[in-house]
C-alpha cells in the first residue's frame, strides 16, 4: 500500500496558557479518498482543518505531532514554503462564502485571476476555462454567472463559484468545513453532489467537516467522530453508523433515529414492498 | 388517501390565517411576499411550517405578532383580528402576550446583562400588578415548567450552556401564558445533546399547557420529531399541508418531494439524483 496523501499523527494544538484545544488526533487520508470530520462547535474539527492548512488563529498554536502532506512535513514549511503548497496542492472552502470573494469584481473574472496565478494561460484563455470549470460545477447560463457579481448570487451558487476557485489548480486535496452548513437542504443536496462528483472524477482527495453526521455521510468512505479535541470513533461510514461503539456516536446516531426523518423514510419503504 | 383529520381542540381555531398578503420594503422596492396564505393553528397542536430562505415563513410570524402590516387577508388570533387594531392600541395588544415568540439563537435574545430571574419576569414586571415575591414565584414556576431549578434564577446568560438559555427564552415566552407559541428555528444553533433535549420540552408544552405551536424550521428533521401536522411554504404560497406522516411519506407537491428527497439522512440521500433533477426541472416550469 501506499503512503496516504494526509498523514496527521497525534496533533496537538494549544492555547498560549498551555490549555489543549486539540489532545492528540490522528489520522490519515488517501490518495483520491473521502474523510468527514463530525463534532459539534469546539470539538476540535476546525482547529485540526486549519492546523492542517497552516492558517492557525492568531493565540493558538501546534504543540507537537506530526503533519505530513505527500512526504512534506507541514509543520517545517516557512511563510514561502507554504505558498506553492496552499490553494494549489491543498484547498479549502468554508461556511459563509460571500466572505471569501470580492464584492466589486465579477465571479468569472476571480476565479480567472486564480487561474492565471497558478498556470500559465493567457488572459482569454483563463475566461475560457473559468467557464469551462463553472459549468462543470453545476452553474446553469455559466456565461452570463461568470459576469455577475457576488451580491447577485444566491447561497448554493457563490460556493460553487468557490469550490471553483478552490479546485481550479487541481488540488490533490480539498477541506470544506461546514461549506453546506448555511445553504437549504435541497441546494446542499446538491452541493453535496458536486462534491461526491469532484471525488470520484479527479484524483483528488477531499476532507468534509461538518456537525451533521448525515451530512458526511452522503459523501464520505470514512469517518472520525470528534469531541472535546479528541478523536472518539474512526472507520469506515457503513461500520460507524451501523455499529457504533463510543457512546457519543451513539448519541449521534439516535439523535438521528428519533428526531430525524429516518422513521418516516422507514415507513415509507415498508409501504413500498 | 384519505387524511387523518384531527377534531380541533376548540370551535374556532386560535389563530386563523386567510389569504393573506402582506408586501416588504418600500415604493419601487416594494415586493409581495405572502401572496394569499391559508394557516390555521388549534389549542393543543404544534403545527410545523417549512420553507427555505426567502420562502416568507418570518415574514409570516412577524405578521401574526403584528409586526408586519397587511395588504389584504386577515389574521384572528383568539378572536381578535391583528389587521384591525389601530396602531396605538397594537402596543397593548402585543403586552397581553397572547402569541410568544422563540428566536433560533438565545445569546442574541436574551440580555447579557440581565440575570435569568429578570429576563424571564420581564414581562410580568411591564405588564403589572404583581408584587415582588408573586413575581418571583411566577418566574420560578416558568423555569420549572423547562426544567431549570430556582438556583438558575440569578445566574446571567454567559453562565449557561446554550441548551439552558434556550429553556430560558422558552420560560420567558410562556411565563407570560400565551395561548400561541412560536418557535422560530428553536433548535438551530443546538448540538445534539442539547437538540433532542429542547425538542422533547417543546413536544410536551401544549399538554400541560393550553397553548397551540406554530414551530418554524427550514430543517425536516427537527419538524417530523414533534409537530401533528406540516405546512409547506414555497415562494409565498402554502404548496402542501397535511398530517406530518403523510406529507413526510407520501409528499405530492414537487417541492416538498425535493425537500424529503433532498435531506441528509443515515440511510443516505431519500431521492436519488436523478428524481431530484426532475423534481427541480418541475418546479422551473412552474415559474
Amino acid at each position: 500500500m501506499s503512503d496516504p496523501l494526509l498523514s496527521v499523527r497525534d496533533l496537538r494544538v494549544a492555547l498560549a496558557d498551555g490549555t489543549e484545544l486539540v489532545r492528540g488526533v490522528s489520522f490519515s487520508v488517501e490518495r483520491g479518498g473521502s474523510l468527514g470530520i463530525v463534532g459539534e462547535s469546539g470539538s476540535g474539527k476546525s482547529l485540526t482543518c486549519r492546523a492542517v492548512l497552516g492558517i492557525i488563529p492568531e493565540g493558538v498554536a501546534v504543540t507537537s505531532g506530526e503533519l505530513a502532506f505527500d512526504g512534506v512535513d507541514l509543520r517545517a514549511l516557512s511563510y514561502e514554503q507554504w505558498m506553492p503548497l496552499r490553494g494549489r496542492r491543498i484547498s479549502a472552502v468554508f461556511q459563509d462564502p460571500g466572505s471569501y470573494l470580492n464584492p466589486s469584481i465579477p465571479v468569472g473574472r476571480q476565479l480567472a485571476e486564480a487561474l492565471r496565478a497558478s498556470s500559465a494561460l493567457t488572459r482569454p484563455e483563463a475566461r475560457a476555462r473559468a467557464i469551462e470549470l463553472f459549468a462543470s460545477l453545476g452553474l446553469r447560463e455559466p456565461q452570463r454567472v461568470a459576469r455577475q457579481y457576488p451580491h447577485e448570487l444566491s447561497g448554493g451558487m457563490l460556493q460553487r463559484v468557490l469550490i471553483a476557485i478552490a479546485i481550479c489548480a487541481d488540488p490533490q486535496l480539498l477541506i470544506a468545513d461546514e461549506a453546506t452548513t448555511a445553504l437549504d437542504v435541497t441546494v446542499q443536496a446538491e452541493v453535496l453532489d458536486v462534491l461526491a462528483d469532484l471525488a470520484a472524477t479527479r484524483e483528488l482527495a477531499i476532507v468534509l467537516v461538518s456537525h451533521d453526521l448525515a451530512v458526511v455521510a452522503q459523501v464520505c468512505e470514512n469517518i472520525v467522530v470528534m469531541r472535546d479535541g479528541v478523536i472518539v470513533e474512526s472507520g469506515p461510514t457503513s461500520t460507524v453508523l451501523g455499529n457504533p461503539q463510543h457512546e457519543y456516536t451513539r448519541l449521534l446516531v439516535a439523535d438521528h433515529e428519533r428526531y430525524g426523518i429516518e422513521k418516516y423514510l422507514a415507513a415509507r419503504e415498508l409501504a413500498r414492498v | 388517501m384519505s387524511e387523518p383529520s384531527r377534531a380541533p381542540l376548540s370551535p374556532a381555531p386560535l389563530l386563523e390565517v386567510r389569504d393573506l398578503r402582506v408586501s416588504l420594503g418600500r415604493g419601487r422596492a416594494r415586493t409581495e411576499i405572502l401572496h394569499g396564505v391559508d394557516l390555521s393553528v388549534a389549542s393543543g397542536e404544534i403545527v410545523g411550517l417549512i420553507g427555505e430562505t426567502g420562502s416568507g415563513k418570518t415574514t409570516l410570524a412577524r405578521t401574526v405578532l403584528g409586526l408586519a402590516r397587511i395588504d389584504s387577508g386577515a389574521v384572528t388570533l383568539g378572536g381578535t383580528d391583528v389587521g384591525s387594531i389601530p396602531g396605538r392600541r397594537l402596543r397593548a395588544f402585543r403586552r397581553a402576550g397572547l402569541a410568544q415568540y422563540v428566536f433560533q439563537d438565545p445569546l442574541q435574545s436574551l440580555d447579557p446583562q440581565l440575570s435569568v430571574e429578570s429576563s424571564v419576569g420581564e414581562g410580568l414586571a411591564v405588564r403589572g400588578g404583581l408584587r415582588r415575591d408573586e413575581l418571583r414565584a411566577r418566574v420560578l414556576d416558568a423555569l420549572d415548567l423547562v426544567g431549570l431549578e430556582p438556583s438558575f434564577a440569578d445566574r446571567l446568560p454567559s453562565e449557561l450552556s446554550g441548551g439552558q438559555r434556550q429553556r430560558v427564552a422558552i420560560a420567558r415566552a410562556m411565563v407570560l401564558e400565551p395561548g400561541l407559541l412560536i418557535c422560530d428555528e428553536p433548535v438551530s444553533a443546538l448540538d445534539a445533546a442539547s437538540r433532542g433535549q429542547v425538542l422533547e420540552l417543546l413536544a410536551g408544552l401544549p399538554s400541560v399547557r393550553e397553548l397551540g405551536m406554530l414551530f418554524i424550521s427550514h430543517d425536516l428533521g427537527s419538524v417530523a420529531s414533534i409537530t401533528d401536522r406540516i405546512v409547506v411554504l414555497y415562494r409565498g404560497v402554502i404548496v402542501e399541508s397535511g398530517s406530518t406522516e403523510r406529507v413526510l411519506t407520501e409528499p405530492r407537491h414537487p417541492y416538498t418531494r425535493l425537500l424529503v428527497g433532498s435531506a441528509p439522512t443515515l440511510r443516505g440521500g431519500a431521492a436519488d439524483r436523478g428524481t431530484r433533477a426532475e423534481l427541480r426541472a418541475l418546479l422551473a416550469d412552474h415559474h
